[in-house]
């Protein structure tokens, strides 16, 4: 697990593969029970830790003028790392679903314990960050960002999702 | 447990890089990256309207749209990391290396070196050619909005602020008159880079004829112009507005500023603007160039 600095706040990312209890998370999470509160990310969408950090930083934001768009702040993570305005779609995509084996955990401002926690939720392996380009899903990343040849050919996948992660609003 | 990047570094000052007539570019550090921000400011002797239509909507919706609109045309950009509508900022990645301006400059006084000036004119054709054809008008292409990334020498625009969206060839001639007008300005020592701009435009755009030909017109119009009896003999029939934006031409000509001002006036002067101006706009734009 790493823990990354984001505007006088931090953010704790811990990567999971070959996780089995999905299920059991998101119906812990659906129904709000999860302690502590954390977000769960479709690690398949993320080729670099700096997506995920834009992302945050927005939330962060909007946190801060109480403007957030979901319900909660863990939810406002994973809705703005779709990209998209789409709330349900973006948490089915880029959130996790019962058969999710690849998983990201994020929590802001957490404190080591329930960082420990959190690690004991979620039965898998805990793998390191840099992992993140060799297990990530190019071609479910291009068709869910549309990120089209040419702009494959200028940019890395993580740039381009960067971008749409901040021009979101103002599309 | 680790923290990544170190705390001190994040919240960095902001650093006051350059102040434009429209927007404040700071440096600072985003999420551990060192990045641009840029803040659009109002300007309190417009028409509130006017004001937040220009301040607002320009920079926080076109601005970024038009940016990654270019990117996925596969032009290069610098990454947007944020856009707050909020504070009216940008946040960019900071983009390493010189202006083609710096570049060219450089060129004119150390002796050419062919092969770089071709090379970098040949990415600059291709990029407007390839925004063209997508449907993209930069709006203010001037050598001081191109910067060469270092290490990799790729041409990276910058400034989208006055971009819009345009099938017309008009406003593509438009976008390529203004950079003539910029080159011929500051880099005249540089010989025919516009010839090979416009050779490597052919190249990447399909639609390069119809822009060409309204370049070719602008530019005879232009020329007229230039002759002294341009005031009493219009070498055009044209109308009030046209009269208006070719004085303008030539104010602007003669103060030696065409590269800053140019591309704003020559927007305001024809008709995509969607509303009329009225001449204390263009008394305020008069101010603007005296006073920065």
């Amino acid at each position: 697990m790493k823990v990354f600095e984001i505007n006088g706040n931090t953010l704790s990312l811990a990567l999971f593969a070959d996780v089995t209890n999905s299920k059991e998370l998101l119906d812990s999470m659906q129904a709000g029970t999860l302690d502590p509160e954390v977000a769960f990310l479709n690690a398949s969408l993320i080729p670099d830790v700096f997506p995920v950090l834009a992302a945050a930083h927005k939330t962060l934001i909007s946190k801060s003028r109480e403007s957030l768009t979901t319900r909660t702040l863990h939810s406002e993570l994973v809705y703005n790392y779709s990209g998209s305005k789409h709330i349900t779609e973006s948490l089915k995509r880029c959130g996790i679903s019962e058969s999710s084996s690849y998983v990201l955990a994020a929590r802001f401002n957490a404190s080591p314990d329930e960082m420990k926690a959190v690690e004991k939720l979620i039965n898998g392996k805990e793998i390191d960050l840099d992992e993140f380009e060799g297990r990530a899903d190019q071609a479910q990343i291009q068709k869910h960002y549309k990120i089209s040849g040419p702009e494959l050919g200028i940019s890395t996948l993580a740039d381009a999702i960067t971008c749409r992660i901040a021009a979101r609003d103002a599309l | 447990m680790e923290i990544d990047p170190k705390p001190d570094s994040e919240n960095a000052a902001l650093v006051l890089v350059k102040q434009g007539a429209e927007a404040r570019v700071f440096e600072s550090v985003f999420a551990g990256k060192r990045s641009i921000v840029k803040e659009r400011f109002s300007k309190k002797y417009r028409h509130p309207t006017l004001d937040s239509k220009l301040t607002l909507k320009r920079l926080n919706a076109k601005e970024a749209r038009c940016m990654t609109k270019a990117r996925r045309l596969g032009v290069l950009t610098p990454v947007l990391y944020a856009v707050d509508p909020v504070i009216h900022t940008l946040t960019f990645e900071y983009v390493e290396g010189p202006s083609v301006k710096d570049v060219f400059l450089g060129i004119g006084s150390t002796g050419v070196f062919q092969e770089r000036l071709t090379d970098i004119a040949t990415q600059i054709g291709d990029a407007i050619g390839k925004l063209h054809d997508g449907g993209l008008v930069h709006g203010d292409l001037t050598t001081s909005n191109m910067l060469i990334r270092n290490g990799t020498n790729k041409l990276v625009l910058i400034d989208f602020g006055l971009s819009f969206t345009s099938t017309l060839p008009e406003d593509k001639a438009v976008d390529l008159y203004v950079l003539e007008r910029a080159l011929i300005s500051m880099h005249s020592s540089c010989g025919d880079v516009m010839d090979l701009i416009l050779a490597a435009y052919k190249k990447s755009s399909k639609q390069w004829s119809s822009t060409l030909n309204k370049l070719a017109q602008g530019t005879a119009c232009d020329k007229g112009a230039a002759s002294e009896q341009w005031l009493d003999e219009p070498p055009f029939e044209k109308s009030v507005k046209d009269f208006d934006l070719m004085q303008w031409k030539k104010v602007v000509n003669d103060l030696g500023r065409v590269e800053k001002l140019k591309p704003e006036i020559v927007k305001r002067g024809s008709s995509w603007f969607s509303f009329n101006l009225a001449p204390l706009e263009y008394m305020c734009l008069g101010l603007e160039l005296f006073t920065s």
